[in-house]
């Protein structure tokens, strides 16, 4: 699993280097998500554009890396292609995670706020 | 010799392929990663047996929680445990079938969609239980049937 990170309009983006987030990986991902997201920013973005698949095993990760920021932290995504939408979509976790179709939304609706 | 006659057989990171005409048979075992390669070689071969591109994603989604919840129940996370998959293209459908010898479903059939309560604080929210309402929203036809020693779990798809 690989996580890249780093601190950009106050905050912290989170590249996905993964083509799949599955039962093989769920755990590293969990794991990595707490490692580059220590510290105090508020809102994480994490960018899903390189996934292309993400099964349930896969979307569990992704609530418990929420989970693990706590109440006082946003955590949010962005570039899901259309069958790992289809997941959230399906589990309903779409109305748990704000949805953006790209990063660069993602960072302009933070300048609109 | 008919073009639907040819037959192919390939050994991909530790899964057996064969294709013959619109069929696609794989025999792997209970690992996770494993099941990742039987996962990936089905998308990736799947337009020889006339998978079409828009199904695609979903039979993967579908095939990875039924999956999952062999390795996860019915070989209870022991790797070594055979998995049969047998995959046929007809009418543009996609039918299914899974055999595994793990353990039985409990209560011989597959979970029902559990619902879950997303209006729950956040330490409540729910890590797991999505698998089956994830494969009950996208199939046609789930059919249980444990034969002899075997798990059969059939499953229609279509576009």
């Amino acid at each position: 699993m690989n996580l890249h990170a780093n601190e950009t309009n106050g905050a912290i983006l989170v590249t996905v280097e993964e083509a799949r987030i599955d039962a093989a990986c769920a755990i590293q991902f969990k794991d990595q998500m707490r490692e580059v997201t220590e510290g105090e920013t508020n809102r994480v973005i994490v960018d899903m554009t390189k996934v292309n698949f993400l099964d349930s095993s896969g979307l569990g990760a992704v609530v418990a890396a929420k989970k693990q920021l706590g109440t006082g932290r946003s955590m949010e995504l962005a570039g899901l292609s259309d069958t790992v939408r289809k997941v959230f979509r399906l589990t309903r976790m779409d109305s748990i995670f704000p949805i953006h179709d790209d990063v660069q939304s993602a960072l302009d609706q933070a300048h609109a706020e | 010799m008919p073009n639907d006659t040819l037959e192919a057989v390939q050994m991909e990171d530790r899964v057996k392929v064969v294709i013959n005409g619109s069929n696609m048979n794989l025999w792997f075992t209970s690992e996770p990663e494993t099941v990742r390669n039987a996962l990936c070689t089905v998308t990736k071969l799947g337009s020889d047996i006339k998978i079409s591109e828009d199904i695609s994603g979903l039979l993967e989604l579908v095939l990875a929680e039924i999956l999952n919840n062999i390795v996860e129940h019915a070989y209870q996370e022991q790797p070594d445990g055979p998995i049969e998959l047998a995959i046929t293209v007809s009418e543009s459908k996609v039918h299914c079938i899974l055999r595994d010898s793990g353990v039985p479903m409990p209560g011989g059939a597959p979970p029902e969609r559990k619902e879950h309560d997303l209006e729950a604080p956040l330490e409540e929210l729910p890590e797991g239980g999505f698998g089956w309402g994830i494969v009950r929203d996208l199939v046609q036809d789930l059919q249980y049937n444990r034969v002899a020693h075997e798990n059969v779990l059939s499953f229609e798809l279509s576009p």
